[in-house]
């Protein structure tokens, strides 16, 4: 089975910005993972470590997020991340850009411009030995449970 | 008028001097550190409780001009002085506290609360700013944003000078280490770029350590109290351009601020798409000075642009100085040290400490080949001080597949072999031919075909290149070849046996490679041989 090296990964408490990703339409939406806590990023990171991740930044937040963003950008050189900030933060943005977030979002009206970055670089680690029609199957993006075994697949047929 | 306007100003000049005079004389004795800025935020007075503190002689400081920025000046007194700045509202609001703090010269930092309390009496009074600091330090965090003394600016201001001194503490120039000339090469580039200002492209290949070059530069540059801005060129689009380059413009300082110079850094530059190139370019038109442009690319945007790849006037705008990553395989005299390096910043971070690596493990990196470049050499750093059990790193240490290599390596004869050009076009013949040898069953007339040459052409070949072989039965002789002593058709030449399999020729083509990968198309020869 290949297994894609990059995902999309939300690091919020409520859930809102993973929920209008998985209402976009297009590929992106099924890449989207939701998770809550730096110890459930880690293990994804290893796996897929050139994901993209969106991380909910708040005043009481902010410092420990960007430490554990700067921590994993050193470990994973491939990954990149967005911020999601509250308005309060906005003397902040430069902070967050000089440590190497792609982007900087305030709040849901910037879904679009994120999603396109997130797009391209989940492109650019799409798994490479793929024949053309495993690469249309990969566009499509799969929850893990019914990702095609291509493997099997070529071998079936 | 403007003799009125020059008396007016002396005199109030002689009541600000006479005033601080009357509060130095009150204030010296003062157990807190105090300050006096005045309407400039130059800082007039401090008392021999703020010399104590700051560890600078009064006649250091007073004079100094305090900046609110949270730079990485490399000047002590300017550093110090920045870190004692107000926030700018107490010039419009009034008395207020805020935090004040530095970093000495030894690397430690302080930070105090701040009592700051405007001293105007009438309209013509050149109005003071008296700064009355807390005794001790005091701890700042993150949580305490909502406190209600403070404005929540100016804590995220005073956190944002600590984080930035801390990051900029990774991009020294004395990280640049080596004692290879390719090494020396690259740190009296950096330094030149670092001294001149002007805009910067690192070329090198991925992995190489691009962004960190360039980073390094931008904290070294004296003038760069600002912060850097990057963009990845390798998945920015019109929209996402313009929003960074907004966040640019929002962190110069406004007018009336003390002057800044705030990077832009754009990452692969290579992969900037046109639109965006153009869409840059106007964007760079219109930025001063206060802008210093750095970029990184795999390729020399000024060639790329020769060639047609990249806009040259966006190549020319951001290229006036190239610095050359060398590969790390081009200076393996430095591994040793870079390895070294590379685990005692993992020291830095970590609880555990390890002393080094062994010599065999040493010798084995240094001659591995590095495809990954410094970003391989510093995962096998990691994930052998990961693997290591005591405080020195043996070759049981390192990654399976540094050591498979090193095994491999130690299994293969050395081969010591200089590129010659004809020699290398000759190989490439003889692969060919015997391919297509191999393909056409040793028919010449067939194989000729495919590969595109007269038979005559090709039986040159095959005796030019040492191929030769007798023509198999069906396979016709033609008059243009002369026989020649050795040749396969001399009855008293090498080839000349009775068992015409001895004879075939000494091609060790890949019959099973070729079948599986096809390196021709079947020909169509009608059925005819020649």
């Amino acid at each position: 089975m290949v297994e894609s090296r990059a995902r999309l990964l939300i690091w919020e408490r409520h859930g809102q910005w993973s929920r209008a990703w998985h209402g976009t339409s297009g590929a992106i939406a099924w890449h989207v993972h939701q998770v809550r806590g730096a110890v459930e990023v880690e293990p994804l990171l290893e796996s897929a470590r050139a994901s993209f991740l969106a991380m909910e930044c708040d005043a009481i937040n902010w410092e420990s997020r960007c430490d554990a963003a700067l921590k994993w950008t050193r470990d994973y050189g491939q990954v990149r991340f967005a911020i999601l900030a509250c308005p309060d933060l906005i003397p902040m943005e430069p902070w967050f850009r000089e440590i190497g977030a792609v982007d900087v979002a305030w709040d849901l009206r910037d879904l679009g411009r994120l999603t396109r970055l997130a797009c391209r670089h989940l492109a650019r680690y799409r798994p490479a030995d793929l024949n053309p029609v495993q690469r249309c199957l990969e566009r499509w993006g799969w929850l893990p449970e019914f990702r095609p075994d291509y493997e099997r697949t070529e071998h079936g047929s | 008028m403007s003799r009125f306007h020059g008396w007016h100003e002396f005199s109030r000049m002689s009541r600000a001097r006479s005033n601080i005079q009357f509060l130095s004389q009150s204030l010296a004795k003062s157990p807190q550190p105090v300050y006096l800025l005045d309407d400039r935020r130059i800082l007039q007075y401090c008392n021999p409780a703020f010399s104590e503190w700051t560890g600078l002689d009064a006649g250091l400081i007073q004079g100094a001009r305090c900046d609110y920025h949270s730079g990485l000046d490399g000047n002590e007194v300017m550093r110090i002085a920045a870190g004692l700045c107000p926030p700018p509202e107490v010039f419009e609001v009034g008395a207020l506290s805020g935090w004040i703090g530095f970093r000495r010269a030894d690397g430690s930092s302080t930070r105090r609360l701040a009592h700051f309390v405007p001293l105007s009496g009438t309209a013509d009074d050149a109005s003071l700013l008296l700064a009355i600091v807390a005794p001790h330090d005091m701890e700042l965090k993150s949580d305490s944003v909502a406190s209600p003394v403070l404005p929540a600016t100016n804590q995220l201001h005073a956190r944002l000078r600590e984080l930035r001194h801390a990051l900029g503490a990774q991009y020294r120039l004395d990280h640049l280490v080596g004692d290879s000339p390719a090494a020396q090469r690259l740190r009296a580039q950096v330094s030149a770029a670092v001294q001149t200002g002007v805009p910067v492209t690192i070329c090198g290949p991925v992995g190489a350590g691009r962004e960190h070059v360039a980073r390094t530069i931008h904290v070294a540059r004296a003038t760069s109290h600002g912060g850097i801005i990057p963009i990845d060129c390798g998945i920015v689009d019109g929209a996402s351009l313009d929003a960074a380059l907004e966040a640019l413009q929002r962190s110069l300082p406004d007018a009336g601020q003390p002057p800044a110079v705030v990077s832009l850094l754009l990452l692969d530059l290579e992969r900037l798409n046109s639109e965006c190139q153009l869409q840059l370019l106007r964007r760079l038109a219109t930025v001063g000075p206060e802008v210093s442009l750095l970029a990184t690319a795999g390729r020399s945007p000024l060639e790329m642009a020769r060639r047609g790849e990249f806009h040259l006037a966006l190549a020319s705008a951001l290229a006036v100085i190239e610095v050359e990553l060398p590969r790390l395989v081009d200076r393996q005299d430095d591994i040793r040290l870079l390895t070294q390096l590379l685990l005692e910043q993992q020291n830095s971070r970590g609880q555990r400490q390890m002393s080094g690596f062994v010599p065999e493990a040493l010798s084995l990196l240094a001659a591995y080949p590095w495809p990954g470049e410094l970003d391989e050499l510093s995962q096998v750093v990691n994930e052998s001080v990961a693997n290591c059990a005591g405080s020195m790193v043996g070759v049981g240490d390192l990654p399976a597949s540094i050591r498979a290599w090193g095994q491999a390596q130690h299994r293969m004869r050395p081969v010591a072999r200089r590129m010659v050009y004809d020699d290398a076009v000759a190989e490439l013949q003889r692969e060919l031919i015997a391919a297509a040898l191999a393909r056409s069953r040793n028919n010449r007339a067939k194989a000729a075909k495919l590969l595109g040459l007269s038979r005559a052409r090709l039986l040159r070949l095959i005796e030019q290149l040492g191929l030769d072989a007798p023509p198999l039965e069906g396979d016709p002789v033609i008059d243009v070849e002369v026989d020649s002593p050795g040749s396969p058709r001399d009855p008293h030449g090498p080839y000349a046996t009775a068992d015409p399999t001895l004879s075939r020729p000494k091609i060790d083509a890949p019959a099973a490679a070729s079948e599986s990968r096809p390196l021709f198309w079947e020909v169509d020869d009608g059925g005819e041989h020649g």
